[in-house]
């Protein structure tokens, strides 16, 4: 009889069915139960054994009841997520968010560089006039150097800038040395075409202390491990160049990560980049601030043609475009 | 500034110096290396000779020409102007490759054989000179007729195409490049063979010169007979190479000259007034602007500023001495004055104004030993005028150049490397040392400019770099701040689903007033703009946010969603920053959970996402639409903390249809009204949170402003906030809307009881009958 209970709950499919076989066998008027009842009838010598008997039974059947419970509710789950299946590869889905554009996040990448050299990060107007632009930094009124930079100009006099070094002449003018500063920011120029447009971003940065503290080997040493750290194990080269403010001044190339400096496009086949111009300040730029005794060097470049080298970007003009064919590629 | 191997290699000699080392060496001394490029004449092309020219019988513009090629005579159809009997010419023979569609075969040209071609300069890889073929002389070296012109190696030069900086007037001659470069490879000064023979004439018995004591020019004058003058062919290729041929010969051997040496020069041809003796009379004087000017009847030249131009036709017809003026002015003084008198300059002002050859007597000599070489003849002498050179005269120790580089160079190193630059140095003591600077450096005007000249000699690269000792300080300050702010920002629009745009700082002004947007006061305003379309600073971002907008609809894209932080001006040009967004079209891509049907902006999403990324805010309808580009009535002030931030807008009809664009949001806030919120816990409950809804049924004119203000008003603290969740309208509302506010009550100290919650209900429920007459639906 029991074995034939055990088989009922072993083969029992459903929930509300177990319950069923549950009380037909240990419900109030349960078959087992009944025999319970039964005890009266049998002789007193037997009856312990009896009872023993069936109370084990009714252990066993419990732990069976319970036991397929369980199992019938693994299944029913088994069933649920079966049914639930989909096909994993039909969900692709692109990120839908924006993106930073890659001036920002090359200008972040170079501000935090000297930020965690311990460089404070100094801003200042857009709108300039001769004298911080042009005048203090050694660029008197009838010197060819300024054919250089063609200006946009105000009907008040007051001009564009067209570098973030009037924000270092304005630092000189109010703080005193020690000075570490970079100057990040847009900067002006009246050209546009394949390769220049009327706005772009510079980062200048200047570092001023006493007297004989500074000297073209410590600007050699911050400009290449400033490069090594953005561009990766490139070889550096520096060559005498002019700037009016700085003297003795470089420009900087770094080795041509494209072709390994064998010669391409990019690189017009020489196998050096140029990407940024440095030098120790001329002391006719001290004088212009009435800063006395002090040495120091200056380092100036252009972000977009960092973000453009970083990223393989092909066409200046299109960071300012737009286009999300191009952002969308900076997720 | 162009110069070539063998032209360097008249002046110092380079024939060790292979290409990559002559690069290397220009790139390390300052001079930088833009191109290099080297000639190559294709195999084939031959030395011949005319022996006969006669004309076509049967078209007027050809010539059936006799060429001896040394094996062979060809008989060539040519159609140049400039083809004659008895000159040297190149010829291209049957099977020469002169490009890669082009191979020189057996023709036939109106009925005349032609078996090759004479050919002009350009045609075989050399530049252009005249207009027509090209006449061989002796100036590329001995005519051997059938010689292969790819072997005349004169023809055959390296290009080197060099970047010079703005301060090396004194690099801008083959002759000053070469100097510089035989300092760097420690090889004997450039010079030149300027031997000729003279007339028997003397220059004082052929001109006389006046010149005023005031001037600040210094001349040197001589005196040519150019009857006999012919150009070179040499000369004419170089000029080319150089971008300063010129067809008038005069003009050309000029250029040559001056390329070559950096001297500049006048070359005066005009009748020129006679004086007492019978001497053609020059005046050098200043004119009324204070100019050196050259007079004789009349003013005929401003000394660096324009050049004379011998009329070719007068010379030809005359025996006629040309007087050569060879000068010289200190750049600052000549910079100074056409600044200060504002004067139209000639393109002889890029050499005057950086300084050219200040040597004189070399200069001149050399331009007569080309003349000669070209025919002409020299009369003996020259006329200088008195005028002392201003020097530079230094005193530096050596110590504080070491200390500028950063390096100890040796004192021996220092002193040999400024010597060989042509400086003189006195010893004042053991390190202090008088410097006499070069006149041809006007540049060199303190220690820093000798430092540069020692780094580059010695080499950048040779100079170890040292890291810098430094005070380490506090150096965190607002601006820092202030751009992580701005980068948070940034982060918070990337995540909602925004693509960084940076603009141009200028718009088109005639836009910006169709808009409705501020311009620049007049005063103040761009005098110089680049265009038409960028002929104003910018008020506002949303003009060029709405060009972005515009510009990817045209790629065929239908979501756009951008924003910029920037910098924008108000009338009186005031610089503030801006921080604006515009959503247009689609807010998602067809995917299968929206079942290909994706949703446009809507003014729910739109706020959902500003919110998320400035914060909280509350919108108050505008009293005054900002601008035409928002819709009339769907336009709302941004409102934080009581004060008005910005606006946010739905975009104006007509606006969209002339951007082409679909339904479109707009929002701008201003930066600087932002702050960055600094948090501070509140006391929140422990206990038990609930959500009640209330339906209201209110006139479609009452703002929600009022429902909201009323509520807050109760000051109700278990009210922890609450927000529509519903809006209902049927025909059976009329002019009335079902709103559905959701509530969310707790009570700091316990949890709230049924009746509890429905007392502050009821609350709510009275405080809404009596002020503002609402009913529950």
């Amino acid at each position: 009889m029991v074995d034939k209970w055990l088989e009922n709950i072993k083969k029992c499919k459903s929930s509300t069915n177990l319950d069923d076989i549950r009380i037909k066998i240990l419900g109030k008027n349960g078959e087992l139960t009944n025999m319970f009842a039964d005890m009266k009838n049998i002789p007193n010598e037997n009856k312990k054994e009896f009872a023993k008997n069936l109370n084990e039974q009714k252990i066993n059947i419990t732990k069976a009841i319970e036991g397929r419970k369980i199992s019938l509710i693994k299944q029913e789950t088994k069933r649920k997520l079966k049914s639930s299946a989909i096909d994993v590869s039909k969900y692709n889905m692109p990120p839908d968010i924006g993106a930073l554009h890659p001036i920002t996040s090359t200008m972040n990448q170079i501000i935090n560089y000297f930020t965690s050299l311990n460089y404070e990060v100094i801003d200042g107007p857009l709108i300039e006039d001769d004298f911080h632009n042009f005048e203090a930094l050694n660029l008197p009124t009838y010197h060819p150097a300024r054919d250089m930079q063609d200006t946009f100009y105000f009907n008040d006099n007051k001009l564009l800038r067209t570098h973030t070094s009037p924000v270092q002449i304005r630092t000189m003018l109010t703080q005193k040395p020690p000075i570490r500063m970079i100057a990040p920011g847009k900067v002006f120029r009246r050209d546009f075409d394949i390769t220049h447009t009327p706005m772009f971003n510079q980062v200048e940065g200047l570092v001023v202390q006493d007297e004989g503290h500074i000297s073209f080997a410590n600007l050699k040493h911050t400009m290449q491990e400033f490069l090594i750290n953005m561009f990766g194990d490139v070889d550096i080269r520096f060559r005498p160049s002019f700037f009016p403010f700085t003297e003795p001044s470089a420009e900087v190339d770094i080795s041509c990560p494209f072709c390994q400096q064998k010669g391409c496009q990019i690189c017009s086949k020489t196998g050096w980049l140029e990407v940024l111009g440095c030098g120790v300040v001329d002391q006719n730029v001290f004088e212009k601030v009435a800063l006395k005794n002090c040495s120091g060097f200056a380092f100036g470049l252009g972000v977009e043609r960092f973000a453009m080298l970083l990223h393989k970007i092909p066409d200046l003009r299109t960071l300012f475009q737009s286009d999300v064919r191009l952002l969308r590629q900076f997720r | 500034m162009i110069v070539t191997r063998y032209w360097l290699q008249e002046f110092i000699d380079i024939n060790d110096i292979n290409d990559k080392k002559l690069c290397e060496g220009l790139n390390t001394i300052g001079l930088e290396v833009d191109k290099i490029d080297k000639i190559t004449i294709p195999k084939g092309v031959v030395v011949g000779y005319v022996k006969d020219c006669k004309k076509h019988k049967s078209a007027d513009k050809l010539w059936v020409c006799q060429v001896d090629i040394g094996d062979e005579n060809l008989q060539i159809v040519c159609g140049a102007k400039n083809i004659a009997k008895d000159i040297y010419v190149a010829v291209a023979t049957i099977g020469t490759k002169l490009s890669e569609n082009f191979i020189i075969k057996n023709t036939t040209l109106r009925g005349e054989n032609s078996s090759g071609m004479i050919c002009s300069a350009n045609e075989i890889n050399l530049p252009k000179t005249n207009d027509g073929i090209m006449i061989l002389d002796n100036s590329i070296g001995k005519l051997d007729i059938g010689a292969e012109l790819q072997n005349y190696k004169l023809l055959n030069d390296t290009i080197i195409d060099i970047e010079l900086t703005a301060n090396r007037g004194d690099c801008m001659s083959i002759y000053g490049v070469a100097r510089d470069l035989s300092v760097y490879l420690d090889i004997k000064h450039p010079c030149f063979d300027t031997t000729i023979k003279y007339t028997n004439k003397a220059v004082g018995q052929v001109l006389s010169i006046q010149d005023e004591k005031d001037i600040d020019a210094n001349i040197v004058l001589s005196s040519v007979d150019v009857k006999s003058f012919k150009s070179k062919l040499l000369y004419d290729i170089r000029t080319s190479v150089a971008n300063c041929y010129d067809k008038n010969i005069y003009k050309n051997i000029a250029s040559y000259a001056t390329h070559s040496v950096g001297v500049l020069y006048d070359m005066i041809s005009e009748k020129l007034k006679q004086n007492k003796l019978g001497l053609s009379a020059i005046d050098i004087k200043k004119d009324k602007d204070g100019f050196d000017s050259i007079y004789s009847k009349e003013k005929i030249t401003t000394i660096g500023i324009n050049t004379n131009t011998p009329d070719i036709s007068q010379i030809q017809k005359d025996e006629i001495n040309i007087a050569v003026v060879s000068f010289y002015i200190n750049p600052d003084t000549i910079n100074k004055l056409v600044f200060e008198k504002k004067i139209k300059t000639d393109d002889i002002y890029y050499k005057s104004s950086r300084g050219s050859e200040p040597n004189l007597n070399f200069g001149t000599k050399y331009l007569h030993k080309i003349l000669h070489t070209c025919g002409a003849d020299i009369h003996s002498g020259l006329k200088k005028s008195n005028k002392n050179k201003p020097i530079t005269i230094l005193k530096i120790d050596i110590n504080s150049i070491n200390k500028i580089i950063g390096q100890d160079i040796s004192k021996q190193t220092i002193i040999q490397l400024l010597e060989n630059l042509q400086f003189i140095i006195k010893p004042l003591s053991e390190t202090l040392f008088e410097m006499t600077v070069p006149y041809c450096r006007t540049d060199i005007k303190n220690i820093a400019d000798i430092t540069e000249e020692i780094v580059r000699m010695v080499g950048i690269d040779n100079i170890k770099s040292i890291p810098l000792k430094l005070s380490e300080q506090n150096r965190q300050n607002k601006t820092i701040s202030k751009l992580d702010f701005f980068n948070t920002i940034r982060q918070k629009a990337i995540s909602a689903g925004f693509y960084e745009q940076i603009s141009f700082l200028f718009v088109q002004k005639s836009k910006a007033l169709k808009y409705g947007f501020d311009t620049i006061d007049n005063k103040k305003e761009l005098s110089n703009p680049i265009s038409q379309e960028l002929d104003t600073t910018r008020t506002t971002l949303l003009l060029n946010l709405l060009d972005g907008v515009k510009l990817n609809y045209n790629q065929g894209l239908n979501s756009v969603a951008l924003f910029e932080i920037g910098e924008v001006y108000d009338k009186n040009r005031v610089q503030t920053n801006e921080l604006s967004f515009v959503f247009s079209g689609y807010k998602d891509m067809p995917n299968i959970q929206n079942k290909s049907k994706p949703s446009k902006i809507n003014i729910s999403a739109f706020v959902q996402k500003i919110s998320n990324i400035i914060g909280q805010f509350e919108l108050i309808a505008t009293s005054s639409i900002p601008n035409n580009l928002c819709h009339p009535y769907n336009c709302a002030d941004i409102i934080v903390k009581n004060q008005k931030i910005g606006f946010l807008s739905e975009l104006d009809l007509d606006v969209k249809n002339e951007f082409g664009i679909d339904d479109t949001y707009i929002a701008c806030i201003k930066l600087d009204k932002l702050a960055k919120q600094k948090i501070v816990v509140k006391p929140y409950s422990k206990f038990q949170s609930v959500y009640r809804d209330l339906s209201i049924v209110t006139p479609k004119s009452m703002p929600y402003i009022d429902i909201s203000n009323t509520i807050k008003n109760l000051n109700i603290k278990e009210i922890i906030k609450f927000n529509i969740i519903d809006l209902y309208t049927d025909k059976k509302l009329k002019t009335n809307e079902s709103l559905t506010i959701r509530f969310l009550l707790q009570n700091q100290y316990k949890t709230m009881s049924e009746n509890d919650i429905l007392a502050i209900m009821q609350k709510i429920l009275q405080q809404l009958e009596q002020k503002l007459e609402l009913r529950i639906r």
